[in-house]
């Protein structure tokens, strides 16, 4: 009887040495026999971009994978138009509890450039980039995500990849999150976070939700940037305008959604002690001459006596005859800034999703 | 020559005509939007914690300067959500985010004077009294903004360390900040989280 207990322990042991062993050779092996087929697959998958993995990473105890420099490239540029220094899947445990299989997503040091290029190549025909990149997704993170993460992270927009700084809208220090990504009938919102520095200047905010059961999916945000400089979007703006900025911040806040389809919100600048001629400004042509005369006057005429801000509030929609802004709000909501007390900076928490 | 300053006569006579004949009414959300309106029941940063939280309902009190009583407007503020998030469910926890009358204290200042530490606990239990006589069910957590979080509840990422890292990435001012916007002195932001 205990000879036959001891060999039932002694099998028991080997057993549990040939797993760890097995667990370990996997560990050992696989990383390098999946990357070489993600990556095969991820450098075909589209016509127009292809994306490659640097390293994969493997960690059974966390239960957790790791892909290490990311990138995805447009084909006909043959320059990235994003990287990735690191994307951490692993289990949501937390979720286990609920009797749900998820996974949380941590994305670390993301930079996206959006280009005209990519733009106008994200529109030939067999770019198809919403099928693609359910595809690729859907290969990369197999199994379902119940949070994201981006940490450290900056998007740009440029006319061609590979412009000089200058020319790039850029925010960076991108920190952001979005919950219950898998939502349900009786949990249907996913809120989502947003903070940001725009053209290493001012701090922008956004916070919002999406209902991804409706279709077309619907969405709401709360956003604001404060303290940006204007002198800092001058060179973008003399291109653009013509049209620059001497000194001056600007504060704006903004509420959008989309339900059944229709986007409605309003956006509110706040100009705040700028200065728009300078004494011996040089003038690229008399279209800038106009145009900053133009807004030095209406600065001077608009802008409130007591803190020197002129702003306004400007509802907009989207209708069957396409996105507008309603301008005719413009003027009158000026005039009540600059003339009748003003308006209040900071959103409203006027414009929200129906909670059922 | 002419059609470069056509916006410029444009716009002169826009706002002529605006001011001599004194545009059109404003629409109902301008007049809240304007000096003398509520405030919006939370800000962008309450708003964003509470996300974070994945709590249903959310809104931003404030407190007289010295104070712990709550104004007839906070009570207000604090059964509105309340009432909306039971229509929704049953309240599992609310959480408390209460500021003394200073801004957070910064990495170099730590916390804040013991007074300031006291204002903001005493805060925090008002509205906790409060809520629990509205309903006695629910667990009240209370963060004090008068302190940053221990190595402790750094450690084991509490709802207190939580709350201040989330609020630190919104970019509330603190006690080293030169700009104070959006100024949290003296504020309350109150979370309600809803059952499964």
């Amino acid at each position: 009887m205990k000879a036959k207990r001891g060999w039932r322990a002694h099998k028991l042991r080997i057993a549990a040495a040939v797993v760890i062993l097995l667990l370990v050779v996997a560990r050992i092996v696989a990383p390098p026999i999946i990357l070489k087929k993600l990556n095969g697959y991820l450098a075909e998958f589209s016509p127009v971009y292809s994306i490659h993995i640097g390293d994969l990473d493997i960690s059974i105890l966390r239960g957790a994978y790791r892909f290490e420099n990311m990138t995805a490239r447009l084909k006909s540029q043959q320059q990235d138009f994003m990287t990735i220094q690191a994307v951490d899947v692993s289990v949501a445990w937390r979720e286990i509890f609920r009797g749900r299989i998820l996974t949380d997503i941590i994305a670390d040091g993301a930079n996206f450039i959006l280009s005209k290029a990519l733009i106008e190549g994200s529109k030939t025909p067999d770019a198809e980039p919403g099928t693609k990149a359910k595809d690729a997704a859907d290969t990369l993170f197999p199994v379902r995500v119940a949070r994201i993460e981006i940490k450290e992270s900056s998007f740009a927009f440029a006319e061609l990849i590979g412009d000089p700084e200058s020319k790039l809208w850029r925010v960076s220090s991108i920190e952001g999150s979005v919950t219950n990504f898998t939502s349900t009938p009786n949990s249907p919102f996913t809120p989502y976070v947003l903070n940001g520095t725009v053209l290493d200047s001012a701090k922008f905010k956004a916070v919002g939700r999406l209902k991804r059961l409706e279709d077309p999916l619907q969405w709401e945000v709360d956003a604001e940037i404060r303290e940006f400089d204007l002198v800092a979007a001058n060179p973008m703006l003399k291109r653009l305008v013509p049209f620059t900025f001497t000194s001056g911040y600007l504060d704006a806040f903004a509420e959008a959604k989309s339900e059944k389809g229709k986007i409605e919100g309003y956006v509110k600048p706040f100009f705040k002690k700028i200065d728009v001629v300078a004494g011996r400004e040089d003038f690229v042509g008399l279209k800038h001459f106009a145009v900053e005369m133009v807004g030095a006057l209406a600065n001077l005429i608009l802008r409130k006596s007591d803190d020197k801000s002129t702003a306004a509030r400007i509802p907009f929609s989207s209708g069957p005859d396409g996105f507008k802004f309603d301008t005719s709000r413009l003027l009158p909501t000026a005039i009540q800034h600059g003339f009748n007390g003003g308006l209040q900076p900071g959103i409203e928490d006027q414009v929200n999703l129906e909670r059922k | 020559m002419f059609n470069a300053f056509k916006p410029v006569l444009f716009l002169t006579a826009l706002i002529c005509a605006a001011l001599t004949a004194c545009s059109s009414a404003p629409t109902k959300e301008e007049k809240r939007a304007a000096v003398g309106a509520p405030p919006a029941d939370a800000s962008i940063e309450a708003k964003q914690v509470a996300a974070e939280g994945e709590a249903s309902d959310v809104t931003e009190i404030s407190f007289a300067k010295g104070k712990t009583a709550l104004t007839p407007a906070a009570k207000t503020k604090l059964k509105q959500v309340m009432e909306e998030a039971g229509k929704h469910g049953q309240i599992d926890e609310v959480t408390v985010v209460v500021w003394a009358d200073r801004e957070y204290p910064s990495v170099h200042t730590e916390e804040l004077s013991k007074d300031q530490q006291k204002l903001a606990k005493n805060r925090g239990a008002e509205i906790e009294k409060f809520v629990e006589s509205m309903d006695g069910s629910p667990d009240v957590k209370v963060v004090s903004m008068a302190e940053r979080p221990s190595a402790w509840s750094d450690w084991f990422n509490t709802t207190g360390a939580r709350v201040k890292k989330s609020l630190e990435v919104a970019g509330i001012p603190n006690t080293d900040t030169s700009v104070k916007a959006p100024s949290k002195a003296s504020k309350a932001i109150v979370m309600v989280l809803l059952k499964e």
